[in-house]
């Protein structure tokens, strides 16, 4: 198959795939460390140990 | 009193997770990455502007995190065999898991911008646009990189007998 010859039936069918293989993890259950996380960014109780080096994002 | 408008992190967590997951291909260091960046973003927060896109901004700083760690790390992406594998098989169809193999021998070979392109656009719904907004680099760019991993990928499909019928 060429290029040109993949349609876009091919491209949604392969969007299909991706999706469906990740979505899974886009509902897993959320870990612990993450509430816990919250809950200390809240109310500003990150340890200094755990903030990262740079702040710049 | 309003909400403390840094909760809305919160709720793009599960999203972050699953892009991060996708790039690093271990569940363990994608928390990791994840969690960084949720500390980076909240610290940085007065840097972000109220009204504009969150998730897009979000997902910069998790992209961002991502590829400093493979840096400092020097990172060898581990194939997501298993991990996809998992979730395709809790749905039961054999013939989804055995087009998985096919699929993700494929899947290894685009390049990671290419991958990111498609999972962004393709996997978590995002717009070119946003996803452009991600990457740092124009829409063109990430239609070119969605284009090509898409059609390589039906290359390898087609090669492989699973082409889609006509």
């Amino acid at each position: 198959m060429s290029r040109e010859k993949a349609s876009q039936k091919d491209f949604d069918r392969i969007d299909d795939i991706v999706r469906r293989a990740y979505e899974g993890f886009l509902n897993e259950e959320l870990p612990d460390r993450f509430i816990v996380l919250l809950e200390k960014l809240r109310n500003d109780e990150l340890p200094e140990n755990e903030r990262p080096l740079k702040d710049d994002p | 009193m309003p909400g403390d408008p840094r909760d809305e992190i919160a709720a793009h967590i599960p999203a972050m997770r699953a892009l991060a997951i996708s790039l690093t291909h271990d569940p363990s260091l994608a928390d990791d990455i994840v969690q960084e960046a949720a500390i980076k973003a909240w610290l940085n927060f007065g840097t972000f502007t109220i009204g504009t896109n969150l998730k897009a901004w979000l997902f910069a700083i998790l992209r961002n995190t991502f590829y400093s760690e493979l840096r400092k790390r020097r990172l060898q992406v581990e194939p997501l065999d298993a991990l996809l594998a998992k979730n395709l098989a809790v749905r039961g169809a054999q013939e989804d898991a055995l087009m998985l193999r096919d699929f993700l021998t494929a899947f290894r070979l685009l390049s990671l911008e290419q991958r990111e392109a498609l999972l962004l656009v393709g996997a978590l719904g995002s717009s070119y646009e946003e996803a452009a907004e991600v990457c740092h680099v124009p829409v063109g760019t990430i239609k070119s990189r969605a284009h090509r991993g898409r059609v390589l990928l039906a290359e390898h499909l087609e090669d492989c007998g699973l082409g889609t019928p006509t």
